[in-house]
């Protein structure tokens, strides 16, 4: 049996020819072809394919396609792109807080929707939030340290520095590399 | 000479080339690859330990709409391979030897079809008696794994090793037992390590295309794509030349990619199908099919001077391969000539076996074969140094490696830098402060 499902990818409208039997995954995955989510898992253990669904985080392999219907599914695709990254994304790459990165869309995910409704929160709250999302490589050090250091440069931005003066501060917690480097163009 | 100030990366930090397309979700997987005309697939894994195949019937299975090809051993072309030994069925022929392995294939239209596919697939097992301890799989009334093996390669469970022909690798330098008389202290002591599973977040997956030239590309999640496309040449019986290996992007494989996995099956189904395949296999699949790091157990006796000078070590190691012997004799090797550690130790002999278990295979798993042989060997050493009232970093110190010693093997050390390390090691961790 098909059915026709309609949800917002990313902020457009799309639809969806699914069977009931679908996750939210499979359709990412192999209907709409989303090159960032993951599967790996597919028991709701890894958190590799977590997606933002109406702000909330998500594992998208434990929730029926059918389920979705009217809702706005946010992936990685939405957040930065190279030339434009989101302090998250930043700070993940200057933090060297992605090895593999077959995790790392899906920490960035969890770390987005977290941090969109606790701006401000304690070393030990990011732990809990990115609790569901498994690491083999990094040793979730860096991961951790990296949400700390995009919020930092969230609060500076938001001060009122300049992106510039952010980011320069922000490579001062980690002693790493100018923007320059990085190949990061400042918009 | 070893002033990191003299290198651009040495003693630096750089960020990864690809980091900025792995933050944006533009790497692309193995999993994120689609092409025209892609079949999905799905493995029929053995539910049993150890079994006789009674019969494996496919026929609901084929009948399936949307169901394009269903492969046993009887579909594969070349069906045993190994790294130094053929002894591993790409699909179960006869018997099963672990919970997890191969028995079956199916490609389909889709991953659910396929999936509703795979369970139509009747295995009937007749069980056999399993055994998942290697030293118990060493004793004389073990039930054996291998019994059209026996002789040449296997003896009862126990691996043959092919240079020698004996049953154990062997280290024999100067005299164990006289350095054991000339010792002030003796200590002996049993170790033992567990499987532990690589488990990359990204489980195997291979996606298969036959060209049109005759030929098969093979995109997979690969660490060994140049040695592994002999195997898989084999395994479908075509020309080296005609089989090309590509390894996209990995999302981790510690060890375990090393050896072949996902990829024989789904070249054999991508054959029957003349379609291209994808198998991806899930977590709870990969526990159950693909190895561990091997696990190990050693008896040791370890005998010193009273002023710390290490005299005499007598080693013997039980690796238990899991049911194929995959790369465990390369790994035991390993431990049979450096795991005694970094030390100069006069008088040594070490036994090292090998044995089949009704377990997943072993794989190389982070440091290969040498994590196991060091946490014993330097337990060892802790324990000596507390016999002896001594500081465990002088007690290394005293017997490591220096420019000019020669191992057990006779093998002459150049550039040791392990002093160095130590110290390094210990100033970091403030030795001094807590010792
Ligand atoms: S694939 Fe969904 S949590 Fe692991
Ligand atoms: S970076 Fe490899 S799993 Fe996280």
């Amino acid at each position: 049996m098909k059915l026709t499902i309609r949800f917002k990818l990313n902020g457009k409208a799309v639809s969806a020819a699914i069977t009931p039997e679908m996750t939210l995954l499979t359709v990412l995955k192999d209907v709409m072809l989303v090159n960032s989510v993951k599967r790996a898992c597919v028991s709701g253990e890894c958190g590799a394919c977590t997606v933002i669904v109406d702000g909330k985080a998500m594992n998208a392999c434990l929730i029926l396609a059918m389920t979705i219907e009217d809702k706005n599914v946010e992936t990685l695709e939405n957040l930065g792109a190279p030339d434009r990254l989101h302090p998250l994304q930043k700070a993940f790459v200057e933090m060297g807080a992605s090895q593999c990165g077959f995790c790392t869309p899906g920490f960035i995910m969890a770390a987005k929707a977290f941090l969109d409704e606790n701006p401000d929160p304690t070393e030990e709250q990011i732990r809990v939030a990115l609790s569901g999302n498994l690491c083999r490589c990094t040793g979730y050090v860096k991961p951790v340290k990296a949400v700390q250091q995009a919020i930092q440069e969230m609060k500076d931005i938001e001060s009122g520095l300049t992106p510039v003066q952010a980011i320069q501060g922000a490579a001062r917690i980690m002693q790493g590399h100018s923007a320059e480097e990085l190949n990061i163009q400042i918009h | 000479m070893y002033e990191k100030e003299t290198y651009d990366v040495i003693g630096k930090s750089r960020p990864r080339v690809d980091a900025v397309k792995q933050v944006t979700g533009q790497v692309q997987y193995l999993g994120d690859m689609h092409v025209k005309d892609m079949l999905y697939a799905k493995a029929v894994l053995s539910t049993e330990h150890h079994a006789r195949i009674l019969s494996i019937d496919t026929a609901e299975a084929e009948k399936l709409p949307g169901v394009h090809a269903v492969v046993t051993a009887k579909d594969v072309p070349h069906n045993l391979i190994g790294i130094t030994l053929d002894d591993t069925p790409v699909l179960a022929e006869g018997k099963v030897r672990y919970k997890g392995e191969m028995v079956a294939a199916v490609a389909a239209e889709t991953y659910d079809i396929a999936c509703r596919a795979a369970k139509l697939i009747k295995v009937v097992y007749e069980r056999l008696p399993a055994v998942f301890d290697p030293r118990e799989a060493m004793k004389a009334d073990a039930p054996v794994i291998h019994d059209e093996m026996q002789g040449k390669d296997y003896k009862g469970n126990i691996h043959v090793v092919p240079a020698t022909g004996e049953l154990c690798q062997k280290l024999r330098h100067g005299d164990v037992e006289e350095g054991f008389k000339q010792s002030d202290i003796i200590i002996e002591h049993k170790f033992a390590t567990c499987p532990q599973k690589p488990l990359p977040i990204e489980n195997f997956c291979t996606l298969a295309a036959p060209d049109g030239n005759d030929g098969m590309t093979i995109w997979s999640t690969q660490q060994c794509v140049f040695g592994n496309a002999g195997h898989l040449a084999k395994v479908i019986q075509m020309p080296l030349s005609k089989v090309r290996v590509i390894c996209p992007a990995m999302g981790g494989g510690f060890g375990e990619k090393n050896q072949l996995g996902t990829e024989p099956v789904t070249a054999v189904l991508a054959l029957k199908a003349r379609r291209p395949v994808k198998l991806e296999l899930t977590t709870e699949e990969s526990l159950q099919f693909t190895g561990t790091k091997h696990p190990m157990y050693f008896t040791y006796k370890l005998g010193a001077k009273k002023d710390g000078t290490l005299v005499a070590m007598k080693r013997e190691c039980i690796t238990g391969a899991g049911a194929y012997r995959s790369v465990a004799m390369l790994i035991t090797m390993k431990v049979t000539y450096w795991g005694a550690g970094p030390y100069n130790i006069p008088n040594q002999h070490a036994d090292c076996y090998v044995v089949a278990t009704n377990k997943q295979i072993g794989s190389a798993f982070r440091g290969f074969g040498m994590a196991q042989p060091t946490f014993a060997t330097e337990v060892m050493m802790d324990m000596l140094a507390e016999k002896l009232n001594m500081d465990p970093l002088e007690l290394r110190k005293k017997n490591i490696y220096r420019d000019g010693d020669h191992m057990a093997t006779g093998q002459a050390v150049r550039a040791a830098g392990i002093e160095l390390v130590l110290d390094a090691v210990a100033a970091m961790a403030g030795w001094e402060k807590t010792s």
